[in-house]
């Protein structure tokens, strides 16, 4: 049995399947024209929320390895300023052994002085090195002071350097997990370093110099009382037997007997230590401390400027000098490798950073972007649905018994 | 022969009638609501001839009501789809949403953080605040419109809905009066009536039902039961008040016109249906987006404000607030009453609600926004005079159970669990009384920033560490963890100074090999001591932590006072170490990286559900949300329309005109019509061959 179809039927079911075909049309023409597979959440909302997660989880890992880049560039600028004080500090020390050993003459040590104040000026240049922004490198937190300056020292009355930076460390973040210093203090690097281990002569006109530094602090390690007024203890006095021997006492209690030899010094534990006339001579341990390297630089330069200042003395005073250097050198290092090692995990953190970047714009692409090819042939198809749906429906609506009455 | 006249004068009749019927089913092709009709001749019982006429409307009230129910629900998810759409496209698209401006956010954060010294970076990142701000100020104004939109379309819909109720009604009195039921004329009104049914049937769930001894009388009732146009010609009349708690919420009640009793009752405008139950969820909808776009504002500018807090700003002073949302409070409402204790209700007959004098004024407590849940807070005062708080989400109608509020003394009040603290500004509390908060509602409105001042942001941690002048040894110590600013005592906008019973001081000493480090407070207290064997690196660091905490309650000191301590280098007894305020450490990014980490920090709870999770995941899975709504209702919009359009196929198949059909009436009519005129012809020619015979 045949259904009994309406007039308004055949229009209505009509218009509402154009309808459809039109929307359909319109959804994939933009698709065809932004590459994105839907405009709003409630398209596909499940869909549509992990691609926007995804969105801002994609600009974040740019942000990471934009900072990690920043991280790379800022310990690259510290690494080179480092290396080349190493340099300059081995060539410093080259001139002190230099004048240490030889007989040079007066002439010649003065020129020395003026090489190590040339260098003394270079390295604080780098030790004041700025990033492009014109941050200081190694002035901690302070980063907008330079982090040494040579300011004038009462109690010397001489000048001295000082560091005005503070401890303060800079640090970016890599990846969500990776935090990564991108500065040293130079408090840590320059400051804070060991100087040498020393004595003072009860008669400060008595001599001494280094035999063996090494030996000399490992004596003063396993000797030195830190308890108590420093000035009350760690005293050492040596007495000429007029035998070529010298008994020495510590803090009053005897501790040692040993030779002099034909110039009339004692090596004691690593120092050479010179016998005045009067046959009595004592020290004290000097209280460990820390220095920056510029200050043992112009000591060092202080000693080979001043005429009054010659053999042990001068010595002695370069000797300090080198192991001050050395101290540096090894603090250098040690924040070299440092370096060395956040950049390893800089790049890393970068390769990784990369590679989940691009998974999840993979991802993305997958969920909501649409495929050209198919965006295209969608919008096709359609397009010939629509255009055989406009023939049929007039076609249909165009018989009509009422033309043939 | 006479008989032949009046046999051939019927006939005609008859044929006129059938073509009267077929020429108005042509012309009502257009017509809404129009139902094709019929005729039906009989043979005359009395005679020869034609008998009585008899003019039928083909309807078939099944298919009607499927129709109608079909109608409905195409109606509802229209409408839901038409209200919640926007909103959807105001969270999806890159223009209107906060996905894109949250991000920016952040991506000139890092920058600064990585450049805490230079000006214009942080200057960047004020502009990047102000157009979220903007962001979140005209997302919220869209969300406030579609809610205004709602809420008139809502008094319009039922406006609409009363007329057609009315006119259900009155249709109904004029059929009943009518004494011929079978005439055009009579189907006309039903089919009027009807059309006015459809039209009741787009705006809400209806039932119908016929009149016993009358079946052109139609009766109306909404699927829950509730009666709409009554036997007695009494109707209803719908009317829409304010929430009974929640003034800015919408409820349907309903009255009867020329009935005894006209007390108005509350109708639930849930499974309500068509197009004003969809305009009532739908408000529910918009007005939950709004108090989750609000969570958003307040827990974004909670994390902002408490993190920058914990900082030191650009001219060396503690950090102040980033952003504002404005302040939420609400007055007390209490029921008024009479002399004697009874309810006054208006001529409305609603209770007249008067102020109570008394004020709730509600603050986030800071670092505890992640907390804050997207309900509102009903507080309450129950028949012993005891105040109940109640958390109320999208169904306003549903108090649940309690809150567990801890009384602070002095009116105020915090309930832990969703971070806020409620003050109230007096003690006069009467039974039943009551304070609507809504903590979240008009923060995305009111979300501003609140400096512009570049160096306002506090990138700097608020402490840095010394050691002793006169130490020995090489070693440094910094500040390894920086978590609160509960060693620092000063407020925001001064310089920070370190607060005198924490354990700010490490003093060294030598015990055999070994070093001891004593944890000490600028006023002397001591905390312990740390051994650090000799050679062992791990032992400098993280200090405070492997110390007792001293408030019973931390797991070690450094979780007590919100940071550590560590050593490196070389130590020698005597040495000493300090922690100290920084001071105008304007390259320190510790507090900057904290700031950074709110990126992916859990920051905002889900709504009203007890999980955390980050801005942009909460920003998504709320997009995510909304959308589900929205695609709900397109799934279920075609599905109903694709019924519709089969019901009403199917009803138009008995009940529409067909033109072709017509036409062939037509054709057939003006046949018998034809013929009818040839029986008066040939009477009258016959009648003349007589005559002239005569």
């Amino acid at each position: 049995m045949s259904t009994r179809i309406a007039t308004s039927t055949i229009y209505s079911r009509n218009t509402s399947y154009l309808q459809n075909l039109n929307n359909k049309m319109n959804k994939y023409e933009e698709q065809y024209q932004t590459g994105q597979r839907y405009k709003t959440a409630s398209e596909a909302p499940s869909e549509y929320g992990a691609a926007m997660r995804m969105t801002s989880e994609i600009a974040m890992y740019e942000q990471y390895s934009d900072n990690a880049g920043y991280a790379y560039d800022n310990l690259s600028i510290e690494e080179t300023s480092l290396s080349t004080i190493n340099s300059r500090l081995d060539r410093a020390k080259t001139l002190m052994q230099s004048a240490v050993n030889g007989s040079y003459s007066k002439e010649e040590h003065l020129a020395i002085a003026a090489e190590l104040e040339q260098i003394q000026k270079e390295v604080l240049d780098l030790m004041n090195s700025q990033t492009a922004l014109g941050e200081y490198v190694f002035s901690g937190s302070k980063s907008d002071t330079p982090a040494f300056t040579l300011t004038y020292d009462q109690s010397t009355s001489k000048g001295k350097y000082v560091y005005q930076g503070d401890n303060g460390q800079r640090e970016i973040q890599a990846s969500p997990s990776v935090k990564v210093a991108v500065s040293d203090s130079g408090l840590g690097v320059f400051q804070k370093v060991e100087t040498a281990r020393s004595i003072t002569m009860g008669d400060a006109t008595d001599k001494w110099s280094y035999s063996n530094y090494d030996e000399f602090v490992k004596f003063f390690d396993s000797e030195c009382d830190y308890s108590g007024d420093w000035n009350l203890k760690n005293k050492f006095v040596f007495q000429n037997m007029g035998d070529g021997s010298v008994t020495i006492t510590k803090d009053g209690s005897p501790y040692e007997s040993l030779p002099m030899d034909d110039n009339g010094h004692v090596n004691f534990h690593g120092l050479d230590i010179a016998m005045n006339d009067d046959g009595n001579v004592s020290f004290r341990f000097d209280k460990p401390g820390t220095d920056n390297v510029l200050n043992s630089i112009q000591d060092a330069i202080d000693a080979l400027k001043d005429e009054s200042v010659t053999g042990m003395d001068a010595a002695m005073r370069l000797q300090k000098a080198q192991i001050n250097l050395s101290n540096v050198q090894t603090s250098i290092n040690t924040t070299l490798s440092a370096i060395g090692g956040r950049q390893n995990v800089l790049q890393s953190t970068m390769d990784s950073n990369e590679q989940i970047s691009d998974v999840k714009k993979e991802n993305r692409a997958n969920i909501a972007e649409v495929d050209m090819f198919e965006a295209s042939s969608n919008l096709l198809q359609v397009q010939s649905n629509l255009q055989m749906a406009m023939k049929s429906f007039t076609m249909i609506t165009q018989t009509s018994l009422f033309d043939y009455i | 022969m006479v008989s032949m006249l009046s046999i051939g004068k019927q006939a005609v009749m008859a044929q006129r009638s059938q073509l009267a019927v077929t020429s108005n089913n042509i012309s009502n092709v257009s017509t809404d609501g129009y139902t094709r009709q019929r005729t039906q001749t009989l043979t005359n019982v009395l005679g020869f001839g034609v008998g009585s006429v008899l003019t039928q409307r083909l309807n078939n009230e099944y298919q009607q009501q499927e129709v109608w129910r079909d109608t409905t629900s195409v109606s509802y998810y229209q409408t839901v789809y038409d209200q919640l759409k926007p909103i959807d496209q105001y969270f999806s698209s890159e223009a209107t949403g906060l996905g894109s401006p949250m991000t920016d956010l952040f991506t000139s954060l890092h920058t600064a953080v990585n450049n805490p010294s230079s000006e214009a970076e942080r200057m960047e990142f004020m502009n990047d605040a102000q157009k979220l701000a903007d962001r979140f100020t005209s997302l919220a104004e869209d969300l406030n419109n579609s809610q205004m939109y709602n809420d008139s379309k809502i008094e319009e819909s039922i406006k609409h809905a009363n007329e057609l109720i009315a006119s259900i009604a009155n249709f109904n009195k004029q059929l009943r009066s009518t004494e011929d039921k079978n005439t055009t004329e009579t189907y006309n009104l039903v089919d009027q009536r009807d059309q006015a049914i459809k039209e009741l049937s787009e705006m809400m769930d209806i039932r119908t039902y016929q009149d016993e001894n009358d079946k052109n009388v139609t009766y109306v009732l909404l699927s829950s039961g509730q009666s709409l146009v009554l036997e007695g010609g009494e109707y209803a009349e719908l009317s829409v008040r304010d929430g009974r708690y929640d003034s800015n919420a919408k409820e349907l009640y309903c009255s009867f016109k020329n009935a005894t009793y006209d007390s108005p009752r509350w109708i639930s405008s849930e499974n309500l249906g068509g197009e004003i139950g969809a305009l009532f969820e739908c408000r529910d909808e918009i007005d939950e987006a709004k108090r989750e776009v609000g969570q958003m504002a307040v827990a974004l500018a909670g994390a902002f404000n408490y993190q920058n807090s914990c900082g030191v700003d650009l001219e060396g002073n503690m950090g102040g607030k980033l952003f504002d949302t404005g302040t939420v409070e609400a007055d007390g409402i209490r029921i008024k009453t009479d002399a004697s204790g009874k309810t006054v209700y208006d001529k409305e007959g609603q209770p007249v609600k008067i102020s109570s004098g008394v004020k709730a004024t509600l603050e986030f407590i800071p670092g505890e926004t992640s907390k804050v849940s997207s309900d509102d807070i009903l507080i309450e005062v129950d028949e012993n005079s005891e105040l109940k708080f109640y958390a109320v989400g999208k169904d306003k109608t549903e108090k649940g159970e309690p809150l567990n509020v801890k009384d602070l003394g002095g009116g105020k009040y915090s309930i832990e669990d969703l971070g806020v603290k409620i003050t109230l500004s007096g003690n006069d509390f009467q039974k039943g009384d009551y304070f609507y908060l809504r903590p979240t509602a008009d923060a995305a409105t009111n979300f501003k920033t609140a400096t512009s001042d570049p160096a306002r942001l506090a990138l700097s941690g608020t402490l840095a560490a010394n050691a002793g002048k006169d130490n020995m040894g090489t070693a440094t110590m910094s500040i390894s963890a920086l978590t609160s600013t509960d060693a620092v005592t000063s407020d925001a906008g001064q310089k920070p100074a370190v607060n005198e019973r924490a354990p700010t001081k490490v003093t060294v000493q030598k015990q055999g090999d070994d070093y001891v480090l004593t944890v000490t407070s600028k006023n002397g207290q001591s905390f312990g001591q740390v051994k650090v064997p000799s050679g062992d690196e791990s032992a400098k660091e993280n200090i405070l932590s492997k110390l007792a905490a001293t408030d019973g309650k931390s797991a070690n000191l450094a979780e007590q006072w919100g940071f550590d301590i560590s050593l490196s280098g070389t130590i020698y007894a005597m040495d000493t170490f300090e922690v100290v305020p920084s001071e105008d450490g304007i390259g320190n990014n510790l507090n900057g990286l904290a700031l950074a980490k709110l990126q992916t920090d859990d920051c905002v709870k889900n709504g009203s559900y007890d999980r955390q999770m980050s801005f942009s995941e909460r920003y998504s899975s709320m997009t995510t949300q909304f959308g589900s709504v929205v695609n709900s209702a397109s799934v279920n919009l075609s599905a109903a329309e694709a019924k519709l359009e089969q019901s009403t196929a199917s009803y138009q198949s008995t009940s529409a005109v067909s033109l072709d059909e017509e036409a062939a009436n037509l054709i057939q009519f003006q046949q018998y019509y034809a013929a009818a005129a040839k029986i008066i012809s040939a009477s009258q020619s016959t009648f003349d061959a007589l005559i002239s015979v005569v």
